[in-house]
C-alpha cells in the first residue's frame, strides 16, 4: 500500500511555511505553518492529527491552491502545484451540497467542473451511490437526507472527480458519536474499493487510528510535524481493532504527543 | 399533495376578512346615511363597475400595457445593474449611493420634467417613472443575495477548480434566485402603482387619468371602481411572479420544514 518507501510519493509537502498578516495595524504576522513536511503515497490513507487551531485548514487551502505558501514546495506526482486549483478532490467539513440539486446532480458536480461529460459520469455516479448506501436517494434533495447521508453524498461527489488525491477536512466532526463510528467504517471500506489516496484532517485520535495507514501529528501554531506513526493493521478494520492492546498503546502515545503539542506556548 | 381542502384552509381567513370588511362598510354607509359623493357603499361601487365596464376596461388595458413595459424595463435595468455591481467592486461602491438617491427623486418632480423632454402624450415618461420604481427592489435583492453566497460552498467550488464563470452559473446565481424573486414580487406590485402615479402626471388614458377625471367631476364611485381595479391588477401581477417562482425554484419549497 505505502508507496512512500518506493519511488515518488503522490503528494509531497516540503518545508511549507505560511504566515498571515496580524489582525490589527502594526501587529506581528501570525505564523501558522512553520516548515511542514509530509508525503502521501498513491492509494495510501494518511491522517493529520492536530490540536484545534493548528493550521490544518490552512494546510488544505494551500494544497487546494486557494493560498500560496510563503516558502516550500507542494508537489503532486512530482509536479509543483502551488496555487493551482482543481488538482485534488475535496470533501469539506460541511457537506456543502447545493440545495437546488438532487443527490445525483450534486454528486456529479466535481465531474462536471472537471469537464467530464454527463454521459460518461452518470452511470458511475449511480453505481457509487448504490455502493455508498444511497441507492434510491438519487432524486432526493439534500434537505431530505440525514447529516450522515449528506456526508456520504459529499464523499461520493469527491470520488467521482478525476483527481487521484482526496482531501477530507474533518468530515465527520458534526455527526453524533454512533453515526460517526458507522461513517468511519463506511469510509474505510469505500476508500479501499476506490483505490484513491486520502489525506484526512481530524482531531479524533480514534478516527485517525481506525482509518489511516500513517498518522502525522501537528503541533499548535506555528505548526510543525511532531510525530509520524505507522498504523499496522490491514484494511478493512473494524471496532474490534479498537480493543487490541496495541491500539490502546498507540492511542496513548498519540494522546501524549497531542497533549504536549497543546502545551507549546504561543510565540 | 396540495388538495382543494388545503387551498381552502389557507384561503378562507383572508377571504373572510375581506368579506367582513366589505360588510361593515356596507352597513356603516347605510346606517350613517353619508352622501354617495363622499363615500359610496360597496354595492354602489359594484353597480357602477358593471355600468361603466367598457370605459373602465379601456383604461385598465392602457394601464396594464404601460405597467408591463415599465416592469420589463425596470427589471432588465435592475438585473443588469446588480450583475455589474457584483462583477466589479468599483461599480458597486460608486453606484450604490446613486441608487438610493434615485429612490428619493419624487415622480411629482421628475414627471413634469420628463414631459417637457419627451412630450405630454409620449409613453416614455411613464415608462421611465415605472422603471424607476421597479428596478430598485430587484437590484438591491439581487446584489445582496449575490454577495451573501454561502462561503463554505464557494470555497468548495474553488477548491475543486471551478472558474469564476462556473462559480457564478452553478452557485451564485441559483443561490440568489429566491431573493431575486422577492425583489420581483415587490417590483410587480410597484409597477401598477407606478403606472397610476405616472398617469396622474399627464396623458389621456389609463386608470390614473380616469381617477383624476372622475374626481374632478365628483364621480366618487368611479374613483373607487378604479381603486378596486388597481388592487386586482396588483394582485394579478404578484400572482404571476409567484407562479413563475414556484415553477422555477420549486426546490426552495419545503426547505427548513
Amino acid at each position: 500500500m505505502s508507496a512512500v518507501t518506493g519511488g515518488e510519493p503522490l503528494l509531497a509537502l516540503e518545508h511549507i511555511r505560511k504566515s498571515f498578516p496580524g489582525a490589527g495595524k502594526g501587529d506581528a504576522a501570525v505564523k501558522v505553518l512553520d516548515g511542514v513536511t509530509l508525503q502521501v503515497g498513491s492509494g495510501e490513507f494518511v491522517a493529520i492529527l492536530g490540536p484545534s487551531g493548528s493550521g490544518k485548514t490552512t494546510l488544505f487551502r494551500l494544497i487546494g491552491g486557494l493560498l500560496q505558501p510563503d516558502s516550500g514546495a507542494i508537489r503532486l506526482g512530482g509536479e509543483d502545484i502551488a496555487g493551482q486549483r482543481g488538482r485534488i478532490g475535496y470533501m469539506p467539513q460541511q457537506p456543502s451540497l447545493l440545495p437546488w440539486r438532487n443527490v445525483l446532480d450534486n454528486v456529479l458536480m466535481a465531474a462536471e467542473i472537471a469537464g467530464i461529460s454527463r454521459k460518461e459520469a452518470e452511470p458511475k455516479a449511480r453505481e457509487w451511490l448504490v455502493r455508498a448506501g444511497l441507492g434510491g436517494c438519487e432524486s432526493a434533495y439534500p434537505h431530505e437526507l440525514s447529516g450522515g447521508m449528506q456526508q456520504r453524498a459529499s464523499f461520493v461527489r469527491a470520488l467521482l472527480g478525476p483527481q487521484q488525491l482526496l482531501c477530507l477536512d474533518e468530515p465527520f466532526g458534526a455527526l453524533d458519536a454512533m453515526t460517526r463510528l458507522e461513517m468511519q467504517l463506511w469510509l474505510g471500506s469505500l476508500w479501499q474499493e476506490s483505490g484513491r489516496a486520502v489525506l484526512l484532517v481530524t482531531h479524533s485520535i480514534d478516527e485517525a487510528l481506525l482509518l489511516a495507514d500513517r498518522v502525522y501529528v501537528l503541533s499548535a501554531k506555528p505548526a510543525t510535524v511532531l510525530e509520524e506513526v505507522k498504523v499496522p493493521w490491514p484494511h478493512p478494520r473494524s471496532e474490534a481493532n479498537m480493543a487490541e492492546p496495541q491500539f490502546v498503546r498507540l492511542r496513548q502515545q498519540l494522546y501524549d504527543v497531542l497533549r504536549k503539542a497543546k502545551e507549546v506556548p504561543q510565540r | 399533495m396540495k388538495t382543494g381542502t388545503s387551498w381552502w384552509k389557507r384561503g378562507w381567513p383572508p377571504t373572510a376578512a375581506v368579506l367582513l370588511l366589505l360588510l361593515a362598510w356596507q352597513i356603516g354607509v347605510q346606517l350613517s346615511g353619508i352622501e354617495k359623493f363622499k363615500l359610496p357603499s360597496p354595492a354602489d361601487i359594484g353597480r357602477e363597475a358593471v355600468a361603466s365596464f367598457p370605459r373602465i376596461w379601456m383604461h385598465t388595458e392602457a394601464t396594464l400595457h404601460i405597467s408591463l413595459i415599465g416592469f420589463a424595463c425596470g427589471v432588465a435595468v435592475g438585473i443588469g445593474l446588480a450583475l455589474a455591481m457584483h462583477m466589479i467592486a468599483a461599480v458597486k461602491s460608486g453606484l450604490y449611493p446613486l441608487l438610493i438617491i434615485s429612490q428619493n427623486i419624487h415622480p411629482a418632480a421628475l414627471g413634469p420634467l420628463l414631459m417637457i423632454w419627451f412630450g405630454f402624450l409620449s409613453p416614455t415618461p411613464k415608462i421611465i417613472v415605472i422603471a424607476l420604481y421597479c428596478f430598485f427592489p430587484v437590484t438591491v435583492a439581487l446584489t445582496d443575495a449575490l454577495a451573501r453566497t454561502d462561503r463554505g460552498m464557494a470555497d468548495y467550488m474553488r477548491m475543486i477548480g471551478a472558474s469564476k464563470a462556473q462559480l457564478f452559473r452553478k452557485l451564485e446565481l441559483p443561490h440568489a434566485l429566491p431573493s431575486l424573486f422577492s425583489g420581483l414580487k415587490i417590483a410587480a406590485t410597484y409597477s401598477i402603482m407606478g403606472a397610476v402615479v405616472a398617469e396622474f402626471l399627464g396623458g389621456d388614458k389609463g386608470l390614473g387619468y380616469y381617477i383624476q377625471f372622475s374626481r374632478n367631476q365628483f364621480q366618487t364611485t368611479r374613483v373607487f371602481v378604479a381603486l378596486f381595479v388597481i388592487i386586482i391588477l396588483a394582485f394579478i401581477m404578484f400572482g404571476i411572479v409567484a407562479l413563475l417562482e414556484k415553477m422555477l425554484i420549486g426546490w426552495n419549497q419545503g426547505r427548513g420544514e
